[in-house]
């Protein structure tokens, strides 16, 4: 078919194309393989021991262990003595320490008076990676078991398997009030986005709670939203107060950490942020860029968690956080001791015979309120930089009504009949 | 007929062997000197040169897809854009990067950096962020 003279140059031709064919594929594979470390075996399921996930991410968990050095826990009534007087009738009011960190919770739950562990089990849902496991186990009867029967159950803190799933490390929601916080809400977790997911496995135990009177389920009082008065206005149409004030006789409602609340629609969160990129930043070890995992204040790393964004410098940084905490400081001093003063006006009317028991009730309404308001910014990390307006804002409310309270209590005592 | 087909071919493929040109690095094309000719970019370009990046990377090694035919055809493209723009005093006071000029520049960061990313992953997956939405001054001002 083809001429003789042609035969060779077509064989070799043939043979040149496929050699160059061969060798460009070789080369193509060879210098254009994603980089990637693929991952040295699986980690088991229900995986709680961070020691076991340490030896498949060494760095993070290096990274991890440095918690350890977080131990101080001073006593919350060093700073703020009038914390004492508002949490009268709880246990909170014999002890407050700061905690010393994720390494610790077991540690730190164990040292507190054991007449608070009546509380029941739902005291331990924040501080195990075993509870996610536990709760499978006992389903709803979990919340009703006391809370050393839970408790003696536990030898590992917080740590991987609460934010990760182990097949593929990817951030998982492994509470489920925060689940049922969102499906209540009308919203699905899991279409959260990456973005949303650094924040939402913080928001598993960085908010506050309740627990329901009846079940004592563990309960994000989120319905009507997140908000400190959106929060106050669910808990005002439940009726529910968790505690009676023993000197005011007013029933109150009791504000945890609400981080990822009061985070929530502030300048940095408006900005695209995450909890984790302030408080895990992206570290260099060696050759490669991890997510620290060592949560601490950001002020211990300016250089990696602000002056990426921020160039400002650490110092001029450093002066700018100081001065919004020490303002909001001075402005929650001044709200805490508003409300003991309306504490004490209230006793006062309360032990007055006779006294005008409309107007005692409208005070220690405004009681109710101020306390909250207080409280939520109180008891929140971070002295008011997770989000200043509205940490401010909140106390400006908590001032009014303290004030109104106070007013209302020798309005009482005035027309005690 | 036969004839001007064979010409608008001809063009065609010269058109398209002068775009792929734009590429070669020898031409300088890519380079700060090329792009801050028009004073619109004297900013970045003011500040990029007093960056780290200076010594590794130039405009177009960021902005402009690394392939041959897929960079050099952006590059035609942006770059008859960004002439109109200046010539007929439309170039925006504030410039802004387009969500495709976004994407580039995320893939060629990790073209150059992903082997120190190789345990953080690519960040802008499912709605993440951008490299630059944090290092928002490297390497150069907005």
């Amino acid at each position: 078919m083809i001429p003789n003279q042609y035969r060779n140059l077509a064989i070799f031709s043939i043979i040149v194309v496929i050699i160059l064919g061969a060798s460009g594929f070789y080369f193509f594979n060879a210098h254009n393989q994603d980089l990637e470390e693929k991952p040295m075996g699986e980690i088991a399921a229900n995986e709680a021991d961070p020691a076991v996930w340490g030896i498949y991410y060494p760095k993070h968990y290096e990274s991890y262990l440095e918690n350890a050095q977080n131990t101080a826990k001073p006593s919350h009534f060093e700073t703020k003595p009038y914390m004492g007087p508002l949490y009268a009738g709880l246990g909170y009011a014999d002890e407050f320490n700061e905690p010393r960190g994720h390494l610790y919770t077991l540690d730190d739950i164990r040292e507190v008076n054991p007449k608070r562990y009546k509380t029941g089990a739902a005291c331990n849902t924040c501080k195990s990676s075993q509870i996610p496991e536990i709760i499978n186990k006992y389903g709803e009867d979990y919340y009703l078991k006391s809370f050393e029967e839970i408790n003696s159950q536990l030898k590992h803190p917080i740590a991987c398997l609460d934010c990760h799933d182990p097949k593929t490390m990817d951030l998982r929601i492994s509470r489920p009030a925060l689940i049922e916080a969102f499906e209540r809400q009308g919203k699905d977790i899991t279409k959260a986005t990456r973005q949303e997911m650094r924040s939402l496995v913080c928001a598993q135990c960085h908010v506050t709670y309740y627990f329901l009177p009846e079940t004592k389920k563990l309960t994000f009082p989120w319905d009507k939203g997140i908000k400190a008065d959106q929060i106050l206005a669910y808990f005002d149409e439940k009726n529910y107060s968790e505690w009676q004030h023993p000197d005011a006789g007013t029933g109150l409602v009791k504000a945890r950490h609400a981080e990822y609340e009061i985070f929530m629609g502030s300048t940095h969160q408006s900005a695209g942020l995450a909890c984790a990129d302030c408080h895990m930043p992206y570290v260099k070890q060696g050759n490669v860029k991890i997510s620290s995992h060592y949560w601490q204040s950001p002020l211990n790393n300016i250089e990696q968690s602000c002056t990426v964004c921020h160039r400002e410098g650490i110092d001029w940084l450093k002066s700018r956080v100081k001065d919004t905490q020490a303002k909001t400081k001075e402005i929650q001093d001044i709200a805490g001791e508003a409300v003991v003063q309306a504490i004490n006006e209230l006793k006062v009317a309360k032990e007055t015979p006779g006294v005008n028991q409309e107007l005692l009730k409208q005070a220690q309404e405004m009681h109710r309120k101020g306390q909250w308001y207080l409280d939520y910014v109180m008891v929140t990390n971070g002295y008011g930089f997770h989000n200043p307006t509205e940490s401010i804002n909140n106390l400006g409310k908590a001032i009014d009504y303290a004030h109104k309270s106070i007013k209302l209590a020798r309005e009482a005592v005035q027309k005690a009949s | 007929m036969k004839k001007k087909l064979f010409w608008l071919a001809g063009f065609a493929f010269f058109s398209f062997a002068l775009m792929l040109l734009t590429k070669v690095p020898a031409l300088g094309l890519d380079k700060a000197e090329f792009c801050g000719q028009c004073h619109v970019m004297y900013e970045q370009v003011e500040t990029y040169l007093h960056s780290a990046h200076r010594l590794g990377a130039n405009c177009g090694d960021c902005h402009i897809p690394h392939s041959l035919v897929y960079g050099a055809t952006y590059k035609a493209y942006t770059g008859t854009r960004d002439i109109v723009a200046v010539l007929t005093d439309t170039a925006p006071k504030e410039i802004r990067v387009t969500k495709l000029g976004k994407d580039i520049l995320q893939e060629n960061c990790l073209r150059c950096h992903g082997g120190l990313l190789e345990q953080v992953g690519d960040t802008r997956e499912n709605n993440g962020k951008y490299c630059f939405d944090c290092h928002r001054s490297t390497p150069h001002q907005k």
